[in-house]
């Protein structure tokens, strides 16, 4: 499967925040303006389209999850930066 | 009274240059910076004696969004806040036969026009309330059933003077397109 990524936030910044959740209002490139929900439960997750993406939620990463408008990918890189995956339609 | 002998409404239309007038003044020192931006200012007094349009009320609000997002350490909470709009709501009761009241209308329409470019500005003067070069935000008439007056609501946005809301909000965001993302060194 193949998904456009896109670099939202980095998450050991996000955790010296200490905060609950946080909504981040960005443009994607090809998909306009979108707010991403992080929220930090259990797990750490994000939440688009109405989709929860727990990060390496069972150690799988990227996590992927099937939504109603497509299917979606949360991915944390060797850096701690979190991306967010939208499948190519082809 | 800052504005005088009554209240005030002056619109202000910059000149829409052509592109060989603007290029040939474009270098001109001084005037090439001033001229794109000189309004023709077009005043109305807001006086029933003078142009049968008064102001029956005026209010102000300010609106903003508060996002109080708390954390799990017990420390205070983060509190992010915007400004949403800043307005100055203008009530005024027109005669139906006011010349000027057929300017007001004219001068919003040619508004309506210009608000993408926003190369036109509303300024307004009445008593403790002076508001320079704001944008229009709403217009609205309505002609009564038992009078021969015209209620007017006009609505001035002060949103283009502040900036309260934070530069970085909103970020464009490139993609990286394969099974996973790898960041071009």
């Amino acid at each position: 499967m193949e998904f456009d990524w896109y670099k939202i936030f980095n998450l050991l910044d996000f955790e010296k925040t200490s905060l609950v959740s946080r909504i981040f209002s960005v443009t994607l490139e090809g998909r306009g303006a979108k707010d991403i929900l992080v929220v930090k439960g259990n797990e750490l997750s994000l939440v688009y389209e109405d989709v929860l993406l727990p990060i390496e939620f069972e150690e799988e990463n990227p996590f992927v999850r099937e939504g109603s408008e497509g299917t979606y990918a949360v991915y944390k890189d060797i850096d701690s930066n979190v991306w967010i995956g939208i499948e190519v339609q082809e | 009274m800052l504005n005088g002998i009554a209240p005030l409404l002056i619109f202000s239309f910059k000149p829409q240059l052509t592109a060989s007038l603007f290029s040939a003044i474009e270098g001109i020192p001084i005037i090439g910076d001033i001229l794109p931006g000189i309004g023709i200012p077009i005043p109305i007094y807001l006086d029933e004696r003078l142009t049968g349009i008064y102001i029956e009320s005026e209010s102000k609000a300010i609106d903003i969004d508060t996002q109080v997002t708390v954390r799990y350490d017990g420390k205070k909470p983060n509190v992010d806040q915007r400004g949403l709009s800043n307005l100055v709501t203008v009530n005024m009761l027109a005669n139906r036969d006011s010349i000027m009241l057929t300017v007001l209308l004219a001068m919003n329409d040619m508004v309506f026009t210009r608000v993408v470019k926003q190369d036109y500005s509303v300024s307004y003067l009445n008593g403790s309330t002076a508001v320079f070069n704001a944008l229009l935000h709403g217009f609205s008439t309505q002609a009564g059933t038992n009078d021969d007056l015209i209620r007017i609501t006009l609505q001035i946005s002060k949103a283009n003077q502040e900036n309260p809301n934070p530069a970085n909000l909103t970020s464009q965001l490139p993609k990286i397109t394969g099974a996973i993302p790898v960041a071009v060194p």
